[in-house]
């Protein structure tokens, strides 16, 4: 089964100008990358959300992931956590491993959960319930200590709230794109010049 | 061809394992180093600090329009009552102060009789969290004042005229400070009238807890905690908190919610402000309002807490 005249695998199409093709290979970076920042941007917020805006880049993560697979590479990822990591003063390895587990587990339910809304909502759940329990995990081995695991989850559930918002904005820059290559570089002559 | 083999295909097959395992393997490494406080690791956080903390910093400027109204309609809603024990408080604080300048002229006298060495004075210097650490393992702030405002590894950050953590890392233009909660941080401190002793203990819980404490302290709830100075680490007599028995265990109730932590103080040793600092244009704040502007750009002198440490 294609999904090539879908409205997700229209970036596919944009892909065929220069400025489509320098998208689709950085512009899931770009997102990453700006996610990891906001990440960060919790001073003044209830303790709660500095947990959920650390879940930040797995919604970009799997976002990217679900539609353009292996679009970020891992060590992209993992670059990304350790720059968290450093950023927040916090152990070194802790928000690059759970960026690399979100993406592998991406990877692993991308091709056996069924595609459509459901398929995605069902990944994104199973990703954020796997990414709670590692990132509880690490924490009380961390502090070698039993950990509550409410905080977490509660972050989880209010990462699957914002996915939305995140999805949105990852596809909004990805219709500017669209939009910006369609007046500049004429697809039809990128294909034959 | 589908997207999804499109995207399996077209890649090498090998490399997302290999990279995969190398990066797992990589990330563990990194957690074990961490967790022992290998030096190693401290130049990739100065290098990668002094790299994007002017990237974050712009970051949170630009957001915070956005931010605002939901930290004004947070701080709105538990405005009433704040205002009413403000008002107690300032009340009380009035009565105070006529004391306080009493005990404070008898405390130099005796001291000048008695040769005390003197301790070095402090100044506080406000400044805007840049970022604060995602999660329960680490809970850290960055803020936005370093070496060049005479920030020192060590120094005490206030907020609420409350200790909440110190410096542990300074670059240029930032600072790392680890806040009391975090599992990292161990403070002697003093406890009620009868300054009973013990070490305060952060354990990832928002109410650190009291270790080390004399099996024979007569401790009550909400007695009062403070710095004991033992260590070096922070001038005594600095406010910390309030004793609270939780499930057992005694543990200090902290002002610093994270809602508040969007302008802190750091206490800084006079020693160590650089000479070529505006002081004039510095001291001039300390007794005014001051501009959002100047608090971001840490030029912002909060209260003066030149002469003796108590």
């Amino acid at each position: 089964m294609t999904n090539e005249h879908s409205l997700l695998n229209s970036d596919y199409m944009a892909d065929q100008t220069w400025v489509g093709m320098a998208w689709s290979n950085i512009g899931p970076t770009v997102t990453l990358a700006l996610t990891c920042l906001l990440a960060l941007q919790s001073a003044g917020s209830a303790a709660f959300a500095a947990m959920t805006a650390g879940l930040l880049p797995t919604l970009a993560l799997h976002y990217w992931g679900v539609r353009r697979p292996r679009s970020i590479p891992v060590l992209v990822a993992f670059l990304a956590g350790v720059w968290v990591d450093v950023l927040a003063h916090g152990p070194l390895g802790f928000w690059a491993l759970t960026y690399v587990a979100t993406a592998l587990t991406v990877d692993a339910l991308t091709p056996i959960l069924p595609r459509g809304l459901l398929g995605h909502t069902a990944s994104l759940v199973l990703t954020l319930a796997l990414v709670a329990c590692l990132l509880w995990g690490m924490s009380s081995v961390y502090n070698w200590q039993l950990l509550p695991i409410t905080p977490i989850g509660t972050a989880a559930v209010w990462a699957l709230a914002l996915y939305a918002m995140t999805a949105l904005v990852c596809a909004a820059m990805s219709a500017m794109v669209r939009l910006w290559t369609g007046r500049r570089v004429p697809r039809k002559r990128w294909i034959s010049p | 061809m589908s997207a999804y083999a499109h995207g399996y295909k077209t890649r090498r097959g090998l490399l997302r394992p290999i990279s995969a395992l190398a990066t797992i393997f990589l990330s563990l490494a990194l957690l074990g180093l961490s967790r022992a406080d290998h030096a190693s690791l401290h130049p990739l956080r100065t290098v990668v600090h002094a790299w994007s903390a002017p990237l974050v910093e712009r970051v949170a400027k630009a957001i915070d329009p956005v931010r605002r109204p939901f930290a004004n309609l947070a701080t709105a809603l538990s405005t009433a009552d704040e205002v009413e024990s403000l008002r107690a408080e300032n009340h009380r604080l009035r009565g105070l102060t006529v004391r306080l300048d009493e005990l404070e002229r008898d405390n130099r006298d005796l001291g000048r009789l008695l040769r005390v060495a003197s301790v070095p004075s402090l100044e506080a210097v406000a400044t805007r969290v840049m970022s604060v650490s995602p999660g329960l393992v680490s809970q850290a702030i960055v803020i936005g004042i370093g070496r060049t405002r005479g920030i020192a590894v060590g120094d005490p950050v206030m907020s609420n005229d409350a200790v909440i953590g110190r410096v542990v890392q300074v670059n240029d233009t930032s600072a790392s400070v680890v806040r009391l909660v975090d599992a990292r941080s161990r403070v002697p401190v003093l406890i009620g009238a009868g300054q009973a002793r013990a070490v305060l203990t952060g354990d990832g819980k928002d109410q650190p807890r009291l270790d080390f404490l004399a099996p024979m302290a007569n401790l009550v709830d909400g007695d009062t905690v403070i710095t004991s100075g033992v260590g070096g680490l922070f001038p005594r007599g600095l406010a910390i908190g309030r004793v609270a028995k939780v499930e057992g265990v005694w543990r200090v109730d902290l002002p610093d919610a994270p809602e508040s932590l969007r302008v802190v103080a750091v206490l800084r040793s006079t020693t160590n402000i650089p000479p070529d600092l505006d002081h004039a244009a510095v001291r001039a704040q300390s007794t005014g309002a001051h501009s959002e502007r100047q608090v971001a750009a840490g030029q912002v002198s909060g209260r003066s807490l030149s002469g003796p440490v108590p």
